[in-house]
């Protein structure tokens, strides 16, 4: 009976033993601090300009002309597909939202100072953010939401883009500076050899 | 009872030859730079032993005198224990300036919060307040190293094999002590044989971690990554957080507004 005491903290030593497993396991994304060309080339291809199509996708005016010349019937077939096509463009975004934060982090983590209070209100931001895609995600999945605001979102997402990528290519350009540097040194080395 | 004493002694020998085996490790492959921490714990512990087992044969087993000897050392070791995680910390964060500076300061005040915590719940009375604060102390070494790992996997920061095993000792150790010392909490005088035993298995199994991440190859020093100009941080952070404020709270509006149309 006086075992049964125990179990609260055989139960908090295997969360943690969870969490630290969790943690110590590796992501499938190469780290942060190899970014490459490639990584920087990504960053062009964002989902967010899309948008105008999207958009189309949902305005009222193309519901309403199906209904008059197809019927009730073709507009519940195409507004049902149009939806799918809503969800799959919110999960693209949320995509390229993530691959922004990524490089947000990646700047960070280059970053010869951080501030506490920055880097904290992102983490809490992100997961905000993060559940809110969730919820409107789910409200899409029952058809519950309309979405003029899916554009609002995109085009916060293309703003930062902009604003990242400068930085990126700064850090590429830091980067192969620093192989050059090393290469030179190396070629150095062979020669006094 | 008698047996159980003489597997608690056996274990002990044979966790006292696998400490002497990961010093010979970290001596024959030069690695006190590396893990200069884990040397100094790994040696407390062999001295702590080797005191041990004069104070047993003089004052007994049993004897007060031998007890508070015991606990009073467990300091130095503890003490150990703090240095070599805080040489993982810095393993394994100590090449990104920025976030290092951040991490090590919170990874400090919760350890710090922790331990302070732990003292001072563990009360005035000595056999209940050592057992006490000890599992306090061990629980806060088992989240500043969850701690620990979360940030680097917010940051996406790969930890080697070694120090990943090196971490995992100390947490199977940690976390497999305070529930043998909360066993021993509870059931106290007939649990102590036990106790002993279940206090030396997983700290061989730790050392045998540790054995394994000696051996792997490390980089001797840690250079620090390429860091950007301070700027690029102080111009790009605010905006971005300011953006994630606007989508949140714009996105927060959209369900908002739809709780509100129904």
């Amino acid at each position: 009976m006086s075992l049964l005491l125990l179990l609260p903290t055989l139960a908090l030593v295997l969360f943690l033993a969870g969490v630290l497993l969790w943690s110590l396991r590796g992501t499938r994304k190469s780290p942060l601090d190899r970014i490459s060309a490639v990584d920087l080339e990504e960053t062009g291809q964002r989902h967010a300009t899309h948008c105008p199509q999207i958009r189309q996708a949902l305005d009222a005016r193309d519901f309403s002309y199906l209904t008059a010349s197809g019927g009730p019937k073709l507009t519940r077939r195409v507004r049902r597909e149009r939806r799918c096509v809503v969800k799959d463009y919110l999960v693209a975004l949320r995509g390229d939202f993530d691959h922004l934060l990524r490089l947000a982090r990646a700047i960070a983590l280059l970053s010869p100072e951080v501030v506490a209070v920055h880097e904290l209100e992102r983490f809490r931001l992100t997961l905000q953010f993060h559940w809110q895609c969730r919820v409107i995600g789910l409200r899409l999945l029952f058809g519950a939401a309309t979405l003029p605001q899916v554009r609002d979102a995109s085009d916060l997402v293309s703003h930062l883009a902009v604003r990242l990528e400068a930085a990126l290519k700064e850090l590429g350009e830091r980067a192969a500076l620093a192989v050059e540097m090393a290469s030179s040194l190396d070629r150095r080395n062979m020669n006094t050899v | 009872m008698a047996g159980i004493y003489t597997w608690a002694l056996r274990l002990s020998y044979l966790s006292f030859a696998l400490q002497m085996v990961v010093i010979y490790y970290l001596l024959s492959r030069r690695l006190w730079s590396v893990y200069p921490g884990l040397l100094a714990y790994i040696s407390v512990n062999v001295l702590q032993g080797c005191l041990l087992f004069f104070l047993y044969r003089h004052w007994g087993y049993r004897d007060y005198r031998t007890a508070r000897v015991a606990w009073g050392s467990e300091i130095l070791s503890l003490l150990g224990r703090a240095w070599a995680i805080a040489d993982i910390c810095r393993l394994l964060l100590g090449r990104y300036r920025g976030v290092w500076g951040l991490a090590w300061r919170l990874l400090l005040a919760l350890a710090c919060g922790l331990v302070f915590y732990a003292l001072a719940s563990a009360g005035m009375v000595w056999d209940w307040a050592v057992l006490k604060a000890n599992i306090g102390l061990e629980l806060s070494t088992v989240m500043v190293l969850v701690a620990l790992f979360l940030f680097a996997r917010h940051y996406e920061i790969a930890a080697s094999p070694g120090i990943r095993a090196l971490a995992l000792g100390f947490f199977v150790y940690s976390g497999f002590t305070v529930l043998n010392d909360k066993i021993l909490q509870i059931r106290l005088g007939p649990y102590v044989p036990g106790w002993q035993v279940f206090a030396t298995l997983p700290f061989i199994g730790s050392i045998c971690l540790w054995i394994w991440a000696v051996r792997q190859p490390v980089a001797k020093t840690v250079q620090e990554t390429t860091v950007l100009p301070r700027d690029v941080y102080y111009a790009l952070t605010p905006e971005v957080n300011q953006r994630l404020r606007v989508l949140n709270e714009r996105l927060s509006r959209l369900w908002g507004h739809e709780e509100h149309r129904r």
